[in-house]
């Protein structure tokens, strides 16, 4: 799995293969042996390179948080209207069809149905968190083409809720 | 002994009363204010109180509902802790008249060591040194004029009413003296409602050094020795240690004799702090007498093996001292560090919010009185300290080696904190030389930034944070073929990668 990081508005890449408890990581065209485990949701121990290193995660909006030993790192979402983004998004012709959850929280309503049309600014999906209602809505005229979540659920940040498939888009590649 | 005990109090120091009151068999009380329902100090007390909205006045400065509280839980005793209304007189009286306890000095002597002023003549009256100056607030610019013929310049503006360093201005020159004066006054006036000023001479880089007393109900009085509480920001207290590096045995027997004395003279009772300034030639001045546990206690505890708090509630409930100042003395050396959710960058400007993850140190010689854990939040409307990090070792230079490692281990994510800038601190050559005073901070650390991270450890960091995302079911083929980012595919990767 590929991912994708602005650090310090630099632009990182991470590849992580998973082979039982290790990993294979390629982290900017280097390559990483490394053992990892998940000690909770926030701790995180890595050995590699012949060291043992104790790393701190969390994770709020589109930032990862992530501290090691006394350094601290911002991790960043890069956002889908960077430069590079939007040129891939063009090339691509499509768009942004995932629904996500902004931080973690509960689902306490759940608008529409597989199926439904909804048009730009209908609520799809409400999420509480930080005893905050975030509104989920359409940001285009779209089709319902599945529901991951129902009311009740607890979601984790950047969970998806809904997928939407434009509605001029006509059927699917 | 008392059965129960109500703690008017929240964060830290009320979990550390309540210790205290467990492990001498006493069930606690808790009042909360809207803010603070789910805060630690709700879930660590036996029984809860609501008190009413957030805002201080309506609940933990609101003296009736303090009273109700206890008289609805049937509470004997109520303990103040530091801050809100722990030195203030009328809640002492009021609580007297309830037939509530006070776990404190009572009303009379809380006025008179209150009244900055009148403690000034107090200890003058006795013989002991005050830092020179009016003996009263001045009305008349005239009168102020007259202090600083016998005072000279520097002199400091300060709110006879007040504490916590606002009010005071430094004036250097006959030039600025009219306007700092108003500029004390009206600082005076919003932050204590009183805007009664005086001069008093000022000190380049003195030491600030006090003594811990306790006093009990048969005229007992003994001091616990000192504490160094040099570093300051904002005039308040950031990191604290004990014994003071700059005090030999002669200065510091003659210096505790005289907290004595000052808190037999103002007939004081129950746990206190006399604080002095110490100049560079090792004079030392009384500065005043805070009525109260302070936030820095553990310290002494550490070094002198008493648990304060517990003698605060024994000597309330009548209890003699069960030691003589000759019984007394101090074993190794213990620093603390305060925990706010300051952003040092910022000039300590307090930034509440989400903690969404805090850990802890610990080990051997290590406390942490922590108001805090994972997932609590910081609201704006209280003080920002969150925990006090304190350590003992044999030595200052193990104990500082032991903060510098505890402080390593300290991780708070979510928001602003003190951590990163007291590692600095306690790592700097002058702290470890034992060469602090009281503006250390701006002398070493103006326009202080956190370091940058470790860039060794940026692939570490990157690996973790993919790691991090959540682990969710793998989605269907269409979505995973739509991806376009990674960070479209959050919460999908599985082993093997594309969609299993």
């Amino acid at each position: 799995m590929e991912y994708e990081f602005n650090v310090d508005g630099k632009r990182h890449r991470v590849a992580l293969e998973k082979k039982g408890g290790a990993i294979s990581a390629v982290v900017d065209g280097s390559r990483i042996e490394a053992d990892v485990a998940r000690l909770s949701p926030n701790a995180i121990s890595i050995l590699a390179g012949g060291r043992s290193y104790l790393a701190h995660c969390a994770i709020e909006g589109r930032t990862i948080h992530v501290v090691v030993g006394a350094s601290r790192f911002v991790l960043e979402e890069p956002r889908t209207d960077d430069a590079l983004g939007a040129l891939k998004d063009k090339a691509a012709g499509r768009i942004e069809g995932t629904v996500k959850a902004p931080m973690p929280g509960q689902v306490t309503k759940v608008n529409v149905a597989e199926g439904a049309e909804v048009q730009p600014g209908d609520i799809l999906v409400v999420v509480e968190a930080m005893k905050m209602e975030h509104e989920m809505r359409a940001e285009f005229p779209a089709v319902v083409e599945k529901v991951h979540v129902r009311a009740g659920q607890q979601v984790d940040a950047f969970q998806p809720l809904v997928e939407l498939r434009p509605a001029d888009a006509g059927a699917q590649p | 002994m008392f059965r129960k005990i109500l703690v008017a109090n929240r964060g830290e120091i009320a979990l550390r009363v309540m210790r205290a009151c467990r492990e001498m068999g006493i069930a606690t009380v808790a009042v909360y204010s809207a803010a603070d329902r789910e805060s630690r100090h709700v879930q660590a007390a036996d029984e809860a109180v609501f008190l009413g909205p957030p805002a201080p006045l309506e609940s933990y400065l609101n003296i009736e509902a303090l009273i109700a509280a206890a008289r609805k839980t049937g509470a004997e005793a109520v303990h103040p802790g530091y801050g809100f209304l722990a030195e203030n007189p009328r809640f002492a009286a009021r609580c007297e008249e309830a037939g509530i306890t006070f776990i404190g000095p009572d009303a009379r002597a809380l006025a008179l060591v209150g009244d900055k002023v009148a403690s000034r003549k107090t200890a003058a009256s006795i013989g002991v040194p005050i830092i020179p100056g009016m003996m009263a607030p001045g009305r008349e610019m005239r009168e102020f004029e007259l202090a600083i013929r016998e005072i000279g310049y520097p002199a400091l503006v300060k709110a006879s009413g007040g504490g916590g360093g606002k009010g005071m201005h430094v004036v250097r020159s006959a030039r600025d003296l009219e306007e700092k004066i108003e500029a004390g006054r009206r600082e005076a006036r919003s932050a204590f409602g009183d805007d009664s000023v005086y001069l008093e001479k000022y000190l380049e880089r003195p030491r600030h050094v006090e003594f811990q007393v306790l006093a009990d109900r048969h005229g007992n009085a003994v001091h616990l020795f000192e504490r160094e509480c040099s570093i300051q920001r904002r005039h308040q207290k950031i990191v604290e240690e004990t014994p003071s590096p700059a005090i030999g045995p002669e200065l510091r027997a003659r210096m505790g004799e005289t907290a004595v004395a000052i808190i037999r003279a103002t007939h004081y009772t129950n746990a206190g702090t006399v604080e002095f300034l110490l100049d560079e030639d090792g004079r030392y001045y009384f500065l005043e007498v805070n009525a109260r546990i302070q936030v820095e206690h553990p310290i002494t505890e550490m070094v002198v093996g008493v648990d304060l708090v517990r003698r605060q509630i024994a000597v309330a409930a009548g209890e003699p001292l069960p030691f003589r100042q000759e019984d007394l003395g101090q074993r190794g050396h213990a620093i603390e560090c305060r925990i706010y959710a300051e952003d040092p960058e910022a000039g300590f400007l307090p930034r509440p919010g989400r903690i969404l993850f805090a850990r802890e140190p610990e080990g051997p010689g290590v406390r942490c009185d922590s108001g805090i854990c994972s997932g609590a939040t910081v609201t704006p409307y209280y003080d920002p300290i969150l925990a006090k990090l304190i350590v003992h070792a044999e030595d200052r230079e193990a104990a500082r080696r032991r903060m510098a490692a505890a402080l390593d281990g300290y991780t708070i994510i979510g928001i602003p904190t003190t951590v990163e800038f007291l590692r600095e601190v306690i790592a700097h050559p002058e702290f470890a030389a034992g060469r602090t005073h009281t503006h250390f901070i701006e002398q070493h650390f103006a326009g202080w930034k956190p370091r940058p991270p470790d860039p060794a450890l940026l692939e570490v960091a990157l690996i973790a944070g993919a790691l991090a995302l959540p682990e969710t079911a793998p989605p269907s083929g269409a979505a995973q073929r739509r991806a376009l980012t990674p960070w479209q595919t959050v919460g999908r990767w599985a082993i093997g990668g594309e969609g299993r």
